[in-house]
């Protein structure tokens, strides 16, 4: 069966398949019950099995979810329910009649004669079937709840219940009861379906490969922009290293949900006024979904930008819809730039100066910002070493190591037990960090607040860097927040730091309200 | 002649031994191995007076030190044995002390000349009992450690070691407080992830990252010492350094097991030539990728300062670091660490 070759189909195909292949189910139903049908109706139903999960893991298919797929959806898994139903009355009728074994080995038998039906054969048949349908079908419905509770039980693993707010969309469900028990295969795997396995499942999984979502958000799912789901899923499967990365994913996802909810927007020629008002309402559902409904929090840094971008949403003002959408547009730009480029340069420039006395750098796990000042310093101070302390054996800290290591530059590498080690031989120590509170403490990666005494201990200075929409106005950590899962942080108290690197100036820690107040970072509730 | 063959291999048949076992054994192993080597060489050698006696055994010592440079205990046995010595020849002839202030630093005329004359013969039974004595201590120091965990954790403590899988005296001591009834939780830091989960049951693993973030919530630390020196400095497996300087930072009692035979009567100078640095465990592309440029390090020990340290838990009894040049008297002669 996993021979067939796999081509990609037009939607609307596939779901001519799936009539098919139900079709062929109900073919084999009316066998069992005694209906004189000599074709072999197995046949397509193997070969329509393989052709279906033949489907190659299409990623983008679930993105693209009109509402016409909707229903066509929605009327299969209904046939489906009704497939189902008759296959097991079909089972309980082959069993009191001492037979139940036929139907699976029709299937089995099948599987190596795919080359035997023949296309008129095939309407033939369907039609018949058809009317054999409706016929059982009236006599079934009254069995079907307790039926398919049965059936329930024998079907093979995919099924879990669902426990309420769960995973994101990275799964894939199916509703297949009012039970609310449902599928959870993993996203982007379509099940194989053996030919000794019920066929009623092979159906199941073949209409699975759209994303659908839990019973709970079907509704709410539909409108969640493809940008912001394969956010999540990256999050979800990659692990997203820093909070930098997050950032800028999730500002290119904005890009792209602005875009399209623009055009859609254009369509419907709204008025220009409540652009910004509308698109605030629209971004609402979609953050929420981030964040599982407040559950989890976003990260700060995040979570500073999205303020910021909610408050210029708000302002927008312009002539038309174009227009408005560029300015915004120019906005997110702009973000990335300030927030990300530039930053990187001036703070490089700002430290590079500094580090230019120090010879030996020390340098704890892995910041995107600090990497960036160290390449730029060691073109322009030669003589410079550096030292990376890892919090794990072979973990993050590696980063650092590979980058100078591309260059050709030599590095000292340490773990954890060989921090004091490593502080004892180091001039300065540059740390990265997550935020910084309005009282000045640093939350870091865990591990830091060890390495940041040792320096002291050996006094050597302690710099930390920070880009300015780190610094935020509250003074807790949270343990879980959204798209970076649990978080390692732990908090460094001022007192411990010497100074922090921003992209405006190097000011000591216990400076950061000014920096809050220079940034109009202070009045975020 | 024999006999200098005989010792020579004697000692390096030691030292192999201790070059073969990996991972390396425990501290009181090794210092009973290193009593009985010097027994059997006390035993060929033969030597007639005290003089001879000290001057060989520091010989042997400094050579056997210069072949395993981080084993310190190597010197320590061979000069407490150098004072057992002196101790039976004093009391045989009856000894010169107390001896007046102005002569404390070196002995009186009168005993080093009777420590020059003094025949080897007639105290040799006594010294091979004394070292055989020496011995028992040295077995028994586990126990006695461990019999003072009763007096240091007391129920409802949270206490944070390190290196429980490696030391035994570590180990013992928790066990012997389990089973007096006492009710705490004990974090252990391991070093490696396959530790994680052979850990004892008493004991939550953590590691050594998280140590800042757990360190609020405990009550007590206890930590291996290597080597401790007379200024109340010690030497203990790498990262101590940190869990220390945390704990003095949230202000918890660190204490420092430490056997007498780890006392080292000389002050470190040159810590630099002590620090083994072992070998490390990365991963095999990582490796390859890094051949050439990178530097791994891995060291062996750490130096607290005296100041980290609260109390030195001892065989015969808990002292505060300052005192611990008071005790080396116990063990050691001052006329052979000025002679060695």
């Amino acid at each position: 069966m996993s021979e067939k070759s796999k081509e990609k189909k037009h939607p609307a195909d596939k779901m001519k398949e799936t009539f098919d292949k139900l079709n062929n189910e109900i073919k084999t139903l009316g066998m069992i019950l005694g209906v004189k049908n000599n074709e072999n109706p197995a046949p397509p139903a193997a070969s329509g099995a393989p052709k279906a999960s033949d489907e190659a893991p299409k990623s983008e298919y679930h993105k693209e979810v009109t509402a016409e797929d909707k229903k066509a959806r929605k009327a299969a898994k209904a046939a489906e329910k009704k497939a189902r139903a008759e296959k097991s009355q079909a089972n309980k009728a082959a069993a009191a009649s001492g037979a139940p074994a036929q139907k699976q080995e029709k299937p089995q038998k099948s599987a190596p004669k795919p080359s035997e039906n023949t296309e008129k054969e095939l309407i033939e048949e369907r039609d018949r079937l058809k009317k054999e349908t409706e016929q059982l079908d009236a006599q079934m419905e009254k069995l079907i709840i307790v039926e398919d509770n049965k059936v329930n039980g024998d079907l093979k693993s995919a099924i879990k219940k669902s426990n309420g707010v769960e995973k994101n969309v990275g799964h894939v469900h199916n509703v297949i009861m009012p039970s609310a028990v449902t599928f959870d295969l993993p996203k982007n795997q379509v099940k194989i379906v053996a030919s000794a396995s019920d066929s009623d499942e092979g159906v199941a999984s073949e209409i699975e490969s759209t994303a659908v979502s839990q019973l709970d958000d079907a509704t709410c799912l539909a409108h969640i922009h493809p940008a912001f789901l394969t956010l999540l899923a990256t999050a979800e499967m990659e692990k997203i290293p820093d909070v930098e990365t997050v950032c800028i994913k999730f500002i290119q996802a904005f890009k792209e949900f602005l875009r399209d909810w623009s055009t859609e927007r254009e369509k419907t020629h709204s008025d220009v006024s409540t652009y910004g008002h509308d698109l605030d309402l629209a971004i609402r559902p979609q953050l929420a979904h981030l964040t599982q409904n407040g559950h989890w929090p976003l990260p700060f840094a995040l979570g500073n930008t999205v303020r910021l971008l909610k408050r210029t949403i708000k302002r927008v003002e312009e002539e038309t819809t174009a227009d408005c959408e560029e300015a915004l547009q120019q906005y997110l730009e702009d973000t990335l730039a300030i927030n990300f480029s530039h930053a990187y340069k001036a703070i490089s420039q700002l430290l590079v100066r500094k580090i230019r006395q120090f010879k030996k750098v020390v340098v704890f796990d892995w910041c995107p910002v600090v990497n960036y000042v160290l390449l730029d310093a060691k073109t322009q101070i030669s003589d410079m070493q550096l030292s990376v302390i890892d919090a794990n054996n072979g973990g993050r800290g590696t980063r650092h190591v590979q980058s100078f290591v591309e260059r050709g530059y030599n590095v000292k590498y340490v773990t954890m037990k060989g921090a004091s080690w490593a502080s004892q031989d180091g001039a300065v120590l540059i740390l990265g960090c997550s935020a910084i509170f309005a009282n000045g403490a640093v939350a870091a990666q865990k591990g830091a607040l060890a390495a940041v005494l040792c320096a002291n201990h050996y006094n050597i200075p302690v710099i930390v860097v920070a880009e300015h929409f780190k610094f935020i106005d509250k003074g807790h950590v949270y343990q879980r927040v959204a798209l970076l899962g649990r978080q390692n942080i732990e908090v460094i108290q001022s007192d411990l730091v010497s100074a922090v690197v921003t992209d405006l100036r190097i000011l000591g820690p216990t400076s950061a309200p000014a920096v809050l107040k220079a940034k109009a970072l202070t009045d975020m509730a | 002649m024999n006999s200098t063959t005989e010792i020579d291999n004697l000692k390096r048949e030691f030292i192999f031994t201790l070059r073969k076992k990996f991972p390396r054994d425990s501290s009181s192993s090794i210092a009973i191995m290193t009593v009985n080597l010097i027994r059997k060489i006390i035993f060929r050698e033969n030597p007639k007076t005290m003089t001879d006696l000290q001057v060989s055994l520091a010989n042997h010592c400094k050579r056997l030190h210069a072949a395993e440079r981080s084993e310190l205990i190597i010197i320590n046995i061979g000069l407490m044995i150098s004072k057992l010595a002196r101790d039976e020849v004093l009391q045989k002839r009856g000894g010169g002390e107390p001896e007046p202030l102005y002569t404390l630093w070196r002995d009186d005329d009168e005993t080093t000349e009777r420590l020059r004359t003094a025949d080897m013969k007639k105290i040799r039974k006594d010294l091979q009992a004394s070292i055989k004595e020496l011995t028992t201590e040295i077995e028994s120091s586990r126990e006695c450690i461990a019999s003072q965990s009763t007096e240091l954790l007391f129920n409802n403590d949270i206490v944070m070691v390190h290196s429980l899988a490696t030391s035994k005296t570590m180990h013992a001591f928790l066990t012997h407080a389990v089973k007096s009834g006492r009710k705490h939780r004990v974090i252990d830091i391991v070093d490696e992830e396959e530790q994680l989960e052979s850990a004892p049951d008493f004991v939550t693993p953590i590691e050594l990252y998280e140590v800042a973030s757990r360190m609020p919530e405990t009550s007590k630390v206890v930590l291996v010492a290597a080597a401790y020196f007379p200024d109340g400095s010690c030497l203990v497996p790498a990262g101590g350094h940190q869990i220390a300087l945390l704990a003095k930072r949230h202000c918890i009692p660190v204490y420092v097991l430490a056997p007498f035979y780890k006392l080292c009567p000389f002050f470190m100078t040159d810590p630099d030539s002590l620090h083994s640095f072992r070998s490390n465990t990365l991963p095999f592309d990582l490796s390859a990728q890094m051949t050439g440029h990178v530097d791994c390090l891995h060291p062996a020990f750490d130096c607290l300062q005296s100041d980290l340290v609260t109390l030195f838990v001892s065989n015969t009894s808990c002292i505060i670091p300052s005192h611990v040049n008071r005790l080396k008297e116990d063990y050691y002669h001052s006329q052979d660490i000025a002679d060695y």
